[in-house]
């Protein structure tokens, strides 16, 4: 309620200093969409049941949705508004739009930024690997054939790109 | 920004052109009804009813008007006394009687959500409860437990103009007097029923039923509401299917005049029909017409699964007459909707469903009696498939069960007795439709008759089978608008009331004005989603954003090109019969040379700022389509007929009832595919919901008639891990004569045709004919063991 104490925070989000003001309860997600105004991430359970709000802190992905923003207070925090760089998209987003992997839409900022955080750790996953990364994501649009696909494609490039990945 | 653009000379229709949204969605750049925020607006939560029939005595509200930050609340009282419905109106926008548990019997509005769930936590309603039915059996009986709408012929049923509604159409809608509970019912019968009985060899009856399910699109509902105090205007932002279906049912309940009632609508975060109508939309329009101020309401999605629409159940009972050599000679079929609390779609599931009852066979003899019967539970609406899924999936169950009973391999008989003449069993022109090249096609493909020989495959506890089915479906509401401008820059822009809700209709609008143009796709950009602005649409729902939205397109750039070369015909001085257009050129048919570029058709402005064009202004035309024009006077309801078939393989693991499905070869004639790419997505993805919703997705309810499953993480939907490894797609061309270049609809197909291909892929895993969708593990279990398998 209105009488409780807010929380001040500061945590990198999209590689920028941000400073929140919110209740002690609140999720990562709600100051993102509400606070920041970073909408890209989504609500579709509230309940860390179905993955649309998966961002990463600190290189892990994570459900915003469940995550309590003083939890991220002094991390890095990366959005899907993030995942380009400049004016380039990343390989993944690249893929995706290629393949057709976002239908609907809802589900792929979750999906983009779990598949980063898979990626990033183990770029030459295997098809297993990439589906069980992604198992807490939800989809009811795609069949996930074009995504896992996509998450390959992508993985390859960056592995083209850097052939000595530095873990 | 200078842009690099291919000239176009080869045919962009089937190309798999990437996507419009494509940056947009990756990017997270694209804004959904959610992510909107107006300035001063409140937020809202729906109290919904604990019980499945319950009167509402009091709603005391004196605990939570004094909280701070709590705006408004509304019950009964607060709301018009009007009803909705699709064709027949009977949902109240707020309840003063509770028929389902999830019946919303007030809303609130405060500064924040959390305040709004506080208050809905303190709000205190009392109930006096009435017995209750979930049962569809006992609801039917001429003697229920309970009447669910006491007041059922003081409804008011829409006059549509619908051949099968009408009075003097050839089939008539009315209800079974004699049974309280039942809404809607339509009888049709083609030839003689006893006669056909009388000339059969085989006479064999089976019930088949069809558990509850949920459409679960990612996005929930979200509605947004500004009205003007002052002027009484209404503006609402809404993630709907069908935006002008939406508006005008806003101005029915609220009595408003269309003009003042602009409905907002971005890109719709997956449907599944669930989107298809007005759902909370009247809610947030009667919070924000009593606070006074912008009103948002997202429901989360507990509330988006018991409150709003899903699949309810449904039995339908099949009585067929065969000959000995497995030919159809009559079909009688008795089809109960379970409409759960409200009519809600279940009136016009009643209607479309006609043809999946005889499916893409012929039976000379057929009678087809549907009803719609009220039970207190949830509402059932529309659901991708239409009824077709659950009455496709009794007709094709049953053609397996015959051609176990004759010894006729399943892809035999289904040959005997296919349409063949593309005039269906209800005598409606079907156009060109490939049935037997789609059957042919997976057969081949699956090489099925190979795996048949090789009986008893699987060794131990797990057993294979191939299985296959056929289906049908086609497509309703013929309507749509659209206008098309051409910029000076020869770019296009296509306005459309119809929106993206993930299918990649809108790109494919895009492609063929491109195509028609002779024009890179980036030159086309499609405005969606306002209705001051997009022309009348009926909807991106019931597969019919391309054939008939298609051909819409055609149209509208056949009238735009007759401006431009009528204004270019007087520039160039030829008659513009004699012209064409390609790549922003318009030139003379015989001399390709002589041209001009659309730039030329422009002016500079008079203060020399920016161009318009040299006629009027604009170049600008605006066309409605409506398929009955082209179809003349004969009753339709469906037409532009998608059609079919998939080979299923599975595994059976005799010990846990678990069924893996590990192939499906789907092979559909949709005419001519728009984008390819697209097309493969919508098979894959229907699919894959077919699977979940023939094998696990089940919304389960208590004695109470409490939803035990209403959440992601208990109403299980396929995950990336258990998707069916091999999915292929095989696309079949034919001529229809509806769709743009003969192309018809993809969208609801694959998941028709889906469960009852799983099924009998069961039975041929392990000789069990199941008669009851979801196949869940449980359930096929129980019939292994009760079988002895």
């Amino acid at each position: 309620m209105s009488t409780t104490s807010k929380l001040v925070l500061k945590m990198k989000v999209n590689g920028e200093l941000a400073e929140i003001v919110c209740q002690p309860g609140s999720s990562l997600l709600d100051v993102l969409r509400d606070y920041l105004q970073l909408t890209g991430s989504k609500k579709g359970c509230g309940s860390g049941d179905c993955g649309a709000c998966t961002v990463i802190v600190d290189q892990k992905a994570v459900c915003s949705c469940i995550y309590l923003a003083a939890q991220a207070a002094g991390k890095e925090v990366l959005t899907v508004e993030g995942l380009a760089s400049d004016n380039e998209l990343h390989p993944l987003q690249k893929a995706f739009i290629k393949n057709g992997a976002a239908q609907c839409g809802f589900c792929i900022p979750g999906i983009l930024m779990s598949s980063k955080a898979l990626i990033d750790e183990t770029p030459d996953a295997s098809e297993q690997e990439i589906r069980e990364a992604l198992g807490g994501n939800l989809c009811r649009c795609t069949g996930y054939v074009k995504i896992v696909q996509s998450v390959r494609e992508a993985a390859a490039e960056i592995t083209k790109r850097k052939p000595k990945a530095v873990r | 920004m200078t842009r690099k653009l291919q000239s176009v000379s080869a045919e962009l229709i089937g190309q798999p052109l990437e996507r419009k949204d494509g940056v947009e969605k990756v990017t997270g750049r694209l804004r959904y009804a959610a992510d909107l925020i107006l300035p001063n607006m409140l937020h809202a939560v729906v109290v919904t009813s604990p019980y499945p029939h319950a009167r509402v005595v009091q709603a005391d509200t004196s605990q939570i008007s004094n909280l701070p930050g709590v705006k408004v609340v509304i019950t009964a009282d607060d709301v018009p006394d009007r009803r909705r419905g699709q064709l027949y109106m009977d949902r109240p926008i707020v309840t003063r009687k509770a028929r389902f548990v999830g019946d919303i019997v007030a809303a609130i509005a405060a500064e924040s959500e959390a305040l709004a769930r506080k208050a809905a936590q303190l709000i205190q309603i009392k109930y006096e409860q009435l017995p209750a039915v979930f049962d569809l059996d006992e609801a039917f009986s001429t003697n229920p437990p309970t009447i669910i709408h006491e007041d059922i012929d003081s409804y008011r049923r829409a006059e549509t103009g619908h051949p099968l509604v009408e009075k003097g159409g050839p089939f008539g809608v009315d209800r079974d007097r004699s049974r309280p509970n039942n809404f809607a019912l339509l009888k049709v019968e083609i030839g003689s029923v006893e006669e056909g009985f009388r000339d059969s060899d085989l006479i064999v009856e089976n019930v088949f039923t069809t558990g509850m399910c949920y459409q679960a699109p990612l996005e929930p509902h979200a509605a947004m509401a500004d009205v003007n105090p002052t002027t009484g205007r209404v503006t609402v932002y809404s993630a709907c299917q069908s935006p002008y279906r939406a508006k005008m049912e806003l101005c029915e309940l609220f009595d408003l005049p269309p003009s003042h009632v602009t409905f907002i609508n971005p890109p719709v975060g997956g449907g599944f029909g669930n989107k298809s109508y007005l759902t909370i939309e009247d809610l947030a329009v009667a919070l924000s017409m009593k606070a006074k101020r912008p009103v948002k309401l997202v429901l989360p999605r507990h509330d988006d699964i018991t409150s709003t629409v899903c699949r309810n159940g449904s039995k339908v009972t099949i009585k067929d007459g065969v000959s000995k050599n497995g030919k159809l000679v009559v079909r009688d079929i008795t089809v109960l909707f379970n409409a759960g609390a409200y009519n809600d779609a279940t009136m016009k599931y009643i209607l479309s469903t006609v043809y999946a009852a005889a499916s893409t066979y012929k039976i000379p003899n057929f009678r087809y009696d549907s009803y719609a019967v009220y039970t207190n539970t949830q509402v059932n609406g529309a659901f991708r498939g239409f009824g077709m899924s659950e009455v496709e999936w009794a007709s094709e169950r049953q053609i397996d069960i015959i051609a176990e009973k004759l010894g006729i391999d399943p892809v035999e008989i289904r040959k005997r007795n296919i349409i063949r003449d593309n005039l269906s069993t209800v005598n409606e022109e079907m156009g060109d439709v490939r049935i037997e090249e789609c059957l042919n096609r997976v057969v081949e493909a699956s090489d099925y008759w190979r795996s048949k020989q090789k009986k008893a495959s699987g060794k131990g506890k797990v057993r294979r089978g191939l299985g296959i089915a056929i289906a049908n479906k086609g497509v309703n509401m013929h309507k749509t608008s659209m206008t098309l401008k051409l910029h000076s820059d020869g770019d296009l822009e296509l306005r459309t009331g119809s929106q993206e809700i993930g299918s990649g209709s809108i790109s494919g609008l895009a492609q063929i004005v491109a195509n028609e143009f002779k024009v890179p796709f980036e030159k086309v950009d499609v405005v969606t989603g306002d209705t001051r602005l997009t022309p009348y649409d009926e909807g991106c729902t019931g597969s019919r954003a391309i054939p008939i939205n298609g051909s819409c397109a055609v149209a509208v750039c056949n009238e735009l090109k007759k401006e431009i070369f009528s204004l270019a015909s007087k520039i160039i001085g030829v008659p513009s019969g004699k012209l064409d257009y390609a790549n922003d050129r318009i030139f003379l048919l015989d001399d390709p040379e002589k041209s001009i570029n659309v730039s030329e058709l422009f002016v500079k402005t008079q203060f020399g700022v920016g161009t318009l064009a040299k006629k009027q202004g604009e170049l600008i035309a605006t066309v409605t389509y409506d398929l009955r024009d082209s179809v003349g006077n004969r009753p339709i309801f469906h037409q532009s007929f998608t059609v079919g078939a998939q080979a299923a393989q599975v595994e059976v693991d005799l010990e846990t009832g678990r069924v893996d499905v590990i192939r499906t070869v789907t092979a559909v004639d949709i005419g001519k595919p728009i984008n390819r790419q697209s097309v493969q997505n919508q098979i894959e993805g229907g699919v894959v919901q077919g699977v979940g919703t023939a094998l696990y997705e089940e919304l389960r309810a208590g004695e109470d008639g409490r939803l035990l499953n209403p959440s992601f993480m208990d109403y299980k939907i396929l995950t990336a891990g258990e998707q069916p490894p091999l999915m292929e797609g095989i696309i079949v061309e034919s001529k229809d004569n509806f769709g743009p270049y003969g192309a018809k609809s993809i969208g609801e197909f694959p998941i028709i045709v889906t469960a009852p291909a799983i099924a009998s892929a069961i039975f041929d895993a392990i000789g069990v004919q199941l008669t009851h969708m979801p196949m869940t593990k449980e359930r096929v279990l129980k019939e292994i063991t009760s079988r002895g398998t």
